[in-house]
């Protein structure tokens, strides 16, 4: 295994990795660690599937190993929200019979109309870096990497009930923020 | 009936696990009136392709063989 031959595939393993860990040096740092670990075990490598599909398998592996120690870890839980439990800072959403209030959510038009925009793509991955970390990493977790609620259960040690909350709390705060910095304004 | 608070909650948990029988059907007779949350729902579609692009992109860019 030549180091250029991994090299080629940096670019799309750091941007992948920045979306899921939220910090470019955390991205790095685990990007260098997956060639690094391309580099010293080629033998785990049998050319079965594509050196690309190797080393995402390892990345995946090695960031879900952050998710793990960094959910934990006290600087990221945020002390004005208890992001597992409560949504009651969506509550200004809402009129008090439970009804959308003055920020109703809008037509933001068919998603294949969407999905060609590059700009609308860029507006998303800035959105998702707002989000409070740990709900982030959930996000991630369900949405990119495509684990079941069980697993992400199982991997945080946290319950359902936290997960939905949380990932609740994501979708929520995603869509606000495209809503201000994207659809404002281009629709009716 | 349900309010759109609840309903909103229903459909993103909707994303996540299969909802009972009940659940799935006071939520389209909701949806059925609700403008709001039809546009809430539909967002929550964008947002999940926007995760999967995340993903493809990934599995796409710079690969140095073709995808079987």
């Amino acid at each position: 295994m030549i180091a250029a031959e991994l090299e080629v595939h940096r670019p799309a393993l750091l941007r992948y990795a920045l979306f899921q860990l939220g910090e470019l040096s955390l991205a790095e740092d685990v990007v260098q660690e997956t060639l690094l670990a391309a580099i010293e075990k080629p033998d785990s490598y049998r050319g079965q599937a594509s050196l690309k599909t190797w080393l995402v398998a390892i990345l995946k592996y090695k960031i879900l190993d952050v998710h793990r120690r960094r959910y934990r870890d006290p600087q990221l839980i945020s002390p004005q929200i208890d992001e597992e439990h409560d949504t009651s800072d969506f509550d200004s959403l809402f009129d008090t019979q439970g009804h959308w209030g003055s920020d109703a959510p809008r037509n933001w038009g068919q998603p294949e109309a969407q999905l060609e925009d590059q700009h609308f793509w860029r507006v998303y991955e800035v959105c998702a870096t707002k989000m409070p970390r740990r709900t982030a990493m959930v996000f991630a977790m369900r949405e990119v990497m495509e684990l079941e609620i069980s697993d992400i259960c199982q991997q945080l040690e946290i319950t359902a009930t936290n997960c939905s909350v949380l990932l609740y709390r994501a979708r929520m705060s995603l869509r606000l923020c495209l809503e201000q910095r994207w659809f404002n304004g281009k629709t009716p | 009936m349900m309010k759109c608070r609840e309903v909103s909650l229903l459909l993103s948990a909707a994303q996540d696990r299969p909802l009972s029988l009940l659940e799935s059907a006071s939520l389209r007779l909701h949806l059925m009136m609700c403008k709001n949350c039809t546009h809430f729902a539909r967002q929550l579609k964008i947002i999940r392709l926007g995760a999967k692009k995340i993903a493809k992109d990934l599995n796409d860019h710079g690969t140095d063989q073709p995808e079987k």
